[in-house]
């Protein structure tokens, strides 16, 4: 706790206009830190982003693999985790900002320089600066309720529903009895498919639900033992798959190994 | 091509589309009444709330948006329903989309006129959050520093009588996420190690076959099983709403396909056999 007690005394908690200064230094500080940062050569940049990803990822890390207190069930670092939380929701919120500049450089430069289709970015920034002006001052109003439900709402879900069409269309074009895999996949389908809706279900509904042999061949229990014992210990090995890979990509992220990481192009230069 | 069974092959999708509209259309107005097996994914769901400690908090998380609210508004509904009808004290949180707060508290305020639930005495939002792994961590150390303030009225969440004794996840009943997302795998990593309070997960129909594993494995205790899980609650709730009626068209839309597949394999036969028919003759 020695740690927490430290950090409250050097960052005690603002009220009143000290939160207004605090943030204004924060804003100041993070400028400074751009300049020091668009001042250093590219090797000794790429260092401090990588030691910086390194100390970020370790928290995380270290918070979880330490020995805790077992009154408290915390160790050192336990105290810092919702701050840190917090910290990263900031970051997140931050990646909004920069893919909603993106899409305005993007479609803004499309605007100006009259490309093919620059009337529906045009579309797409008004939708952006209504709805955005809409929101943060209108958030109480019929406007924006309906900007929100009956715009936005209503196409986002027909986008969507026309998937059902497509769906219908490819599956049709694309189960065919082609080979013995093609064959048991086709009919696997089909059955979990029919477990799964009323009127598959009504097809072997006189059959007992549980507790009798008979009820093995109900079509809601196949496709349930088709969706447990087949399909889970497949989506399992998978799951180890994936989950390995991505333990292998997180590592070399955090140790900054992954080629292509930002700056690195300008540090080997 | 000139054997219409061999033209069963290639049906135009124009033709496809029109049927599958004037089948949901159909489906939609005439719902047929037919019996709907109740599985033991979404019978799980119910009987971790129908146990839940009524002295806890019950989070109801969600991630989905509009693009998916045909089937997680009405899983999001029959769990606010039966939090409700058990009188449990709730909280909505938000991740993944922003839209995904407004259209649950939207639901959340809905079913709250409808069974005299006051907001932050019997149910909080908690609001969106953008970082899923970071919020999550924070939440099985300390929920008021992690949010802080609630989504409708910006207070202190320590101010609201319903936060009354809920400090970390360890005060938290039942865990139930409405997803169009993959977000279980942080749920499950961060959280549930941490509480014995039982995770229920809420998938469209797509996502569903990934989450047998853990049903499997008791990570998760129930599931709702796209608009069929929730029309399954329905039942188990008694309550003949929407999802009943609106399981008929997801019927008659696979039945088809269904007719749809065997007809295209007809086709591809027919075609197939006259194929061989030229070759030998």
């Amino acid at each position: 706790m020695n740690l927490q007690r430290l950090l409250g005394s050097a960052f005690p908690k603002a009220s009143g206009s000290w939160i207004w200064i605090s943030i204004l230094l924060a804003a100041l500080g993070c400028v400074v830190v751009f300049f020091a940062l668009q001042a250093l050569p590219g090797r000794a940049r790429k260092f401090l982003i990588a030691a910086v990803t390194f100390l970020a990822g370790l928290f995380y890390a270290a918070e979880f693999f330490l020995p805790v207190d077992p009154k408290t069930d915390e160790n050192f670092l336990t105290f810092a985790v919702p701050t840190v939380g917090n910290v990263i929701n900031v970051l997140a919120a931050f990646t909004l900002g920069l893919g909603v500049f993106s899409l305005v450089r993007i479609h803004g430069t499309k605007v100006v320089k009259l490309r093919e289709g620059w009337e529906n970015s045009v579309v797409l920034l008004l939708g952006i600066v209504v709805m955005a002006v809409a929101g943060l001052e209108f958030e109480d109003t019929r406007f924006y309720r309906s900007l929100f439900r009956d715009v936005l709402n209503s196409f986002d879900a027909a986008m969507f529903a026309t998937l059902a069409f497509f769906i219908i269309s490819a599956a049709y074009r694309a189960f065919r009895v082609k080979s013995a895999e093609a064959t048991l996949l086709m009919f696997a389908a089909l059955i979990v498919m029919l477990g799964q809706i009323p009127i598959g279900q009504y097809l072997t509904h006189w059959l007992p639900e549980k507790g009798s042999y008979a009820s093995l061949f109900r079509l809601d229990n196949i496709s349930n033992w088709l969706l447990i014992t087949v399909n889970a210990p497949a989506i399992r090995a998978i799951g180890f798959g994936l989950g390995i890979g991505g333990l292998a990509i997180a590592m070399r992220l955090w140790l900054s190994l992954e080629r292509g990481a930002f700056f690195e192009a300008k540090a080997d230069n | 091509m000139s054997n219409p069974l061999q033209r069963l092959e290639s049906i135009d999708r124009r033709i496809l589309y029109a049927v599958l509209l004037i089948i949901v259309v159909v489906g939609l107005l005439v719902p047929i009444p037919l019996p709907l097996a109740v599985g033991p994914q979404a019978r799980g769901v119910y009987e971790a709330i129908e146990n839940a400690d009524p002295g806890k908090i019950v989070i109801v998380s969600t991630l989905w948006s509009a693009s998916t609210q045909g089937e997680n508004s009405p899983q999001t509904r029959v769990i606010l329903q039966h939090l409700m009808r058990k009188r449990l004290r709730f909280a909505l949180i938000a991740f993944g989309d922003p839209q995904s707060t407004t259209l649950a508290q939207e639901l959340a305020e809905e079913l709250a006129r409808e069974n005299s639930y006051e907001y932050g005495k019997d149910w909080i939002n908690w609001g969106f959050r953008a970082d899923i792994a970071g919020t999550l961590k924070g939440l099985v150390k300390d929920i008021n520093e992690t949010i802080k303030t609630d989504s409708i009225k910006k207070r202190p969440l320590s101010e609201y009588p319903v936060m009354q004794g809920i400090h970390n996840v360890k005060d938290v009943g039942v865990i139930a996420e409405v997803s169009a997302s993959g977000n279980y795998v942080s749920w499950l990593g961060l959280v549930v190690g941490s509480t014995n309070a039982p995770f229920c997960y809420a998938p469209t129909s797509v996502m569903a076959p990934e989450l047998y594993t853990y049903l499997d494995s008791g990570q998760m205790k129930g599931m709702l099983f796209g608009i069929k899980g929730a029309a399954e609650y329905e039942r188990l709730l008694g309550i003949r709403g929407f999802t009943t009626r609106a399981i008929t068209p997801v019927s008659l839309s696979l039945v088809l396909l269904f007719v749809l597949i065997g007809l295209g394999n007809y086709g591809m036969y027919a075609a197939k056999k006259r194929d061989q028919k030229g070759a030998n003759g």
